[in-house]
């Protein structure tokens, strides 16, 4: 028995955060202790979800779990896709009907949210600035939705040098409840709906609309809890507080079902 | 019951005696025993004298008793005797007692620096002992639980082979966000 299946013999018997400090160990250590078994066994004890997929992941089971668990940081290969790769179709239906539809390319997607426009009010602009990594997308044109009444949305994502789609958010409904106290919130958050990877953790990945005033409004916001349309000048995906770089944001997007 | 000898030879051509119960711990040397293949000395070419003392000490204590380590795996009580009518409280605390001693047993048995647990577990290895090699491998194991990457080199003897540029990278990899925000 050599060392290496010494080690194979050991290592099964030890959770994540002990496997992880195995792989600083040397490299030889590394080596063994990224096997994928592994961790896939781990990922199937968290996430039993996970493993149950038709399709392998286009990541490794260390790589997703690694990305899944905010507590490692760290990430061996840089992922397949890029932002560049990316566009966005977008729509947002406000009574059923179509209020908006298009799609975003990867221009105008900007990550991180250091300079916001003048119309978001302060009190908003914690949940933009914080951690966590978000995706906006712009909205062009801005388009105006009733406050009241039902809102939809739905966000496909295409991978373009390989010309597949992933599903980002299935057309779901907001609630009216989390309408309340929308204006002058002038951000509106989705109730959470998950990223198909992600069933499991409801409340890792959500998607919020942008919205700001409907008319040029100089003064006290507080008044626009009488205003009953509102603009939708973008949409924030929000991928939780484990996705904390580009990195992340990227291999959570490639763990998607690509087809 | 009067046992049979059994001579085992080390690596380094030192014989060590040993009952054939206890012997029977091991998988590989049942097999040669029953398989009436026992010419005097068994060698064992893999095992030096360092170690087979060891390895004996472990099979007279579990020699014949093939049931002992897997009751202390199921946490030392049988449960299912609480449900039979013949169930005997007497002897469920004389096998409790049984149990604790032999795991207070493992525990000083145990008691030795790394170099000695990797040669008993190839020994238990090489001898089919499960028993023997389930422990090595949990002692191996707590020598790295909760503890961080230095503590586990430090326990194993082992020197980073990683240049420093790597061991920064492990630390932390965060991006630089982008700093725009493309509203107009």
């Amino acid at each position: 028995m050599s060392h290496e299946e010494a080690l194979r013999l050991v290592f099964p018997l030890l959770n994540d955060r002990d496997l992880a400090s195995c792989m600083q160990v040397c490299k030889h250590w590394k080596d063994i202790a990224r096997d994928d078994y592994l961790w896939k066994c781990l990922s199937a004890r968290r996430w039993p979800s996970l493993c149950k997929r038709t399709t392998p992941p286009p990541v490794s089971y260390h790589e997703l779990f690694t990305l899944l668990d905010g507590r490692f940081h760290r990430m061996d290969r840089s992922p397949t896709l890029s932002f560049d790769d990316l566009e966005f179709y977008i729509d947002i239906w406000a009574e059923e009907r179509i209020g908006f539809s298009g799609v975003v390319p990867c221009s105008l997607i900007r990550v991180g949210v250091k300079h916001l426009p003048p119309e978001v009010l302060a009190m908003n602009r914690p949940y933009l600035e914080s951690d966590g990594y978000k995706i906006i997308l712009p909205v062009r044109p801005k388009f105006s939705i009733p406050i009241e009444g039902d809102i939809s949305i739905s966000v496909l994502v295409r991978w373009r040098d390989e010309n597949k789609f992933a599903c980002i958010f299935e057309k779901g409904k907001l609630d009216q409840n989390e309408l309340q106290g929308f204006a002058p919130n002038i951000l509106q958050f989705a109730p959470p709906i998950t990223l198909n990877i992600l069933k499991v953790h409801a409340d890792r990945a959500f998607i919020s609309l942008l919205f700001m005033p409907d008319f040029n409004f100089e003064g006290d916001f507080s008044l626009l809890v009488h205003a009953d349309r509102s603009r939708v000048f973008g949409i924030a995906l929000d991928f939780g507080v484990n996705v904390r770089s580009k990195t992340d944001a990227l291999l959570l997007l490639s763990v998607l079902d690509w087809d | 019951m009067s046992s049979t000898k059994i001579f085992l030879k080390s690596s380094d051509d030192k014989t060590f005696e040993i009952d054939e119960t206890a012997a029977r711990a091991s998988e590989t040397l049942k097999n040669i025993i029953d398989g009436g293949c026992l010419d005097g000395v068994i060698p064992l070419p893999n095992v030096s004298s360092n170690i087979l003392p060891k390895v004996i000490e472990y099979c007279k204590k579990h020699g014949g008793d093939n049931g002992s380590s897997k009751k202390i795996a199921n946490g030392g009580v049988d449960k299912d005797k609480e449900i039979l009518p013949d169930y005997d409280e007497e002897e469920d605390k004389r096998e409790k007692v049984r149990v604790d001693e032999l795991k207070k047993w493992e525990e000083e048995y145990m008691d030795f620096d790394q170099q000695v647990l990797y040669d008993l577990m190839l020994a238990a290895n090489y001898l089919h002992i499960k028993g023997l090699l389930d422990l090595t491998v949990e002692k191996a194991a707590s020598m790295i639980r909760g503890r961080t990457p230095d503590q586990i080199r430090e326990n194993f003897n082992i020197n980073s082979d990683f240049t420093p540029e790597e061991e920064e990278e492990m630390i932390l990899i965060e991006d630089e966000w982008d700093d725009e925000w493309a509203f107009d």
